[in-house]
């Protein structure tokens, strides 16, 4: 007799193994018996609670995905993230970035999903991560005395998300589903605002750069359009400067600029 | 700051729905009869945005206790400990005195969000206590364990739900909130005497109790949705309750179809109500 390799897992004690056949049984009710003499009535609600709950979450979250897919493509992708996911956050409101990761396994093609469907998810996901998200303005560093957004160092705000998308997400709807990646990225500016209400703004791509610039370093707004025009020769500085300074103002009015630096001393 | 004994009354789950109308009525007679609130730790640890000014306002007027969904004491994974922390440290960033948690399982190894019965066995009595009490030493404090409402009963359980409660609690060294309807709820699923469990319970480890409405699918399986008002056998078993074992604080579970705070109010009074019958009817015994 050949010698048997010794058990490398331990054996779940039967509790456990109990507990185990009745997870897997509700993250995939078609394809895993539920436990022996468990009836099927009682053992329905729980499939039914755990699918509602983990569904209706994430319909929340992605109110056009849903509109966009058909009731089947939309319970498959539902079926998929339980049969095929372990969330490993305790937290409700994250289940949607949970199920963001998931969505990177997914295979769209196979699954006549749109192409389009990761961006799309992820740009409504960011409404919900903006409207949680604790980073708390510090308006104690901003000086009321002055704006002079051009010669003093810059402020925006931390909740804001500055996104580059192959499609233009914030316009698929129904009735719009390109097929296609746009030939130019769509870059999207989405924050929120001091009165906690989610704004978003559609950016030319010149006004991306600018507002990146402003979220990694501390510069004033001369110096962040100064490396802008040496990044772009083919803009006069003059054109730069007329634009950057317009651009800033309308930042400032819509509050995705705070204000300018207090001096320290 | 808010202790222990500052729990007292009649509560009320704190949802996004009642939290405009709270703020609207705080401070008018009509909602004179709440007297502490309840949160769920899983929705507000790490919450910026409107939802901490919301929480500020809250914990700045009523005594508020975290009642936990995620913990996971029947869990099949290790516990959470980096979670366990993030409760430890919000509970003592709002001085919150207590939090409690189900004696069910929502994880595998990932989370699935719903509370899911644990079979009553021996082994998962030592398993569930040992992790009660290594949350309750990350901790420094005491938990509460609710008993949970349940669909299946488990064919390999080994004793009954009262026995598999006790014994969890006992080796635990914790304490306990009972849940008025799930004893309900559970009493007409799998058929037993709600009132003979009730005799049973071990009222010296009692910190609070739930009582709420449940959605009738058939005559014999009731689904604890927490959807409809309270009925009346379950209100029978509240005032069984504190004529046994006196009066306790009561906290009302209102999750599903939510009606205005004006017309639920009148749930918190009647709860307020029969509070102050027993408590009346127990200061006269003791007196006599």
């Amino acid at each position: 007799m050949p010698k048997q390799l010794p058990d490398t897992t331990t054996p779940l004690p039967a509790f456990q193994a109990y507990q185990k056949q009745f997870t897997q049984h509700i993250r995939d009710p078609k394809n895993q018996p539920r436990p022996a003499n468990v009836p099927a009535k009682r053992m329905a609600i729980y499939t039914e609670i755990v699918y509602n709950n983990i569904e209706g979450t994430l319909a929340s979250c992605f109110p056009v995905t849903k509109k966009i897919l058909s009731a089947r493509q939309w319970q498959q992708l539902m079926r998929g993230f339980m049969a095929n996911y372990q969330a490993s956050t305790p937290f409700f409101r994250e289940i949607p970035a949970q199920f963001l990761q998931h969505l990177d396994s997914v295979k769209l093609n196979e699954s006549k999903l749109p192409a389009f469907l990761p961006n799309l998810m992820h740009y409504e996901w960011v409404e919900l991560a903006l409207s949680v998200q604790a980073a708390p303005a510090d308006l104690e560093r901003i000086d009321s005395a002055t704006d002079d957004l051009l010669l003093k160092p810059i402020v925006i705000t931390p909740n804001l998300f500055l996104l580059q998308y192959d499609y233009p997400v914030h316009l698929i709807s129904p009735n719009y589903q390109p097929k296609q990646k746009t030939a130019q990225p769509t870059y999207l500016l989405v924050f929120r605002h001091l009165e906690l209400q989610i704004k978003f703004m559609e950016l030319n791509p010149i006004t991306f750069q600018l507002v990146a610039l402003l979220q990694n370093e501390s510069l004033t707004g001369q110096h962040a359009l100064t490396k802008l025009a040496n990044a772009h020769p083919q803009i006069s500085a003059e054109v730069m400067m007329q634009f950057g300074a317009a651009t800033l103002a309308e930042l400032k009015e819509n509050g995705v600029i705070l204000g300018v630096k207090k001096a320290l001393f | 700051m808010s202790q222990l004994h500052d729990i007292q009354g009649v509560g009320l789950g704190l949802k996004r729905e009642l939290i405009p109308q709270i703020q609207a009525l705080y401070g008018q007679e009509i909602i004179r009869n709440i007297d502490f609130l309840e949160i769920a730790p899983e929705n507000w640890i790490g919450a910026g945005g409107k939802y901490k000014d919301q929480l500020d306002w809250f914990l700045a007027r009523y005594p508020i206790i975290c009642h936990g969904l995620c913990l996971s004491l029947g869990g099949l994974e290790p516990l959470n400990v980096a979670f366990i922390k993030q409760v430890k440290a919000f509970l003592h960033q709002h001085e919150i005195p207590l939090y409690t948690e189900h004696l069910s399982f929502c994880s595998d190894g990932g989370y699935l969000y719903d509370l899911l019965p644990i079979p009553f066995t021996e082994e998962a009595v030592h398993y569930v206590a040992q992790r009660i009490r290594q949350t309750q030493d990350i901790l420094g404090q005491r938990i509460g364990i609710e008993n949970a409402s349940s669909y299946v009963a488990a064919p390999i359980s080994e004793m009954d739900e009262l026995t598999f409660l006790k014994a969890v609690i006992e080796e635990a060294d914790c304490l306990l909130h009972l849940d008025i309807n799930n004893i309900y709820v559970n009493s007409v699923n799998f058929n037993y005497d709600a009132h003979q469990l009730l005799r049973g319970i071990p009222n010296e480890r009692i910190v609070y109790a739930h009582v709420a409405g449940h959605y009738q699918q058939a005559p014999d399986l009731l689904v604890d949705t927490h959807g409809e008002n309270i009925i009346d056998p379950v209100w029978q078993l509240l005032n069984a309750a504190y004529q046994q074992f006196g009066v306790f604080p009561t906290l009302l579970e209102r999750d599903l179809n939510i009606p205005p705070l004006t017309t639920l109010i009148s749930e918190i009074d009647k709860i307020a109500a029969i509070q102050q019958q027993y408590a009346q009817k127990n200061h006269a015994q003791t007196v006599a």
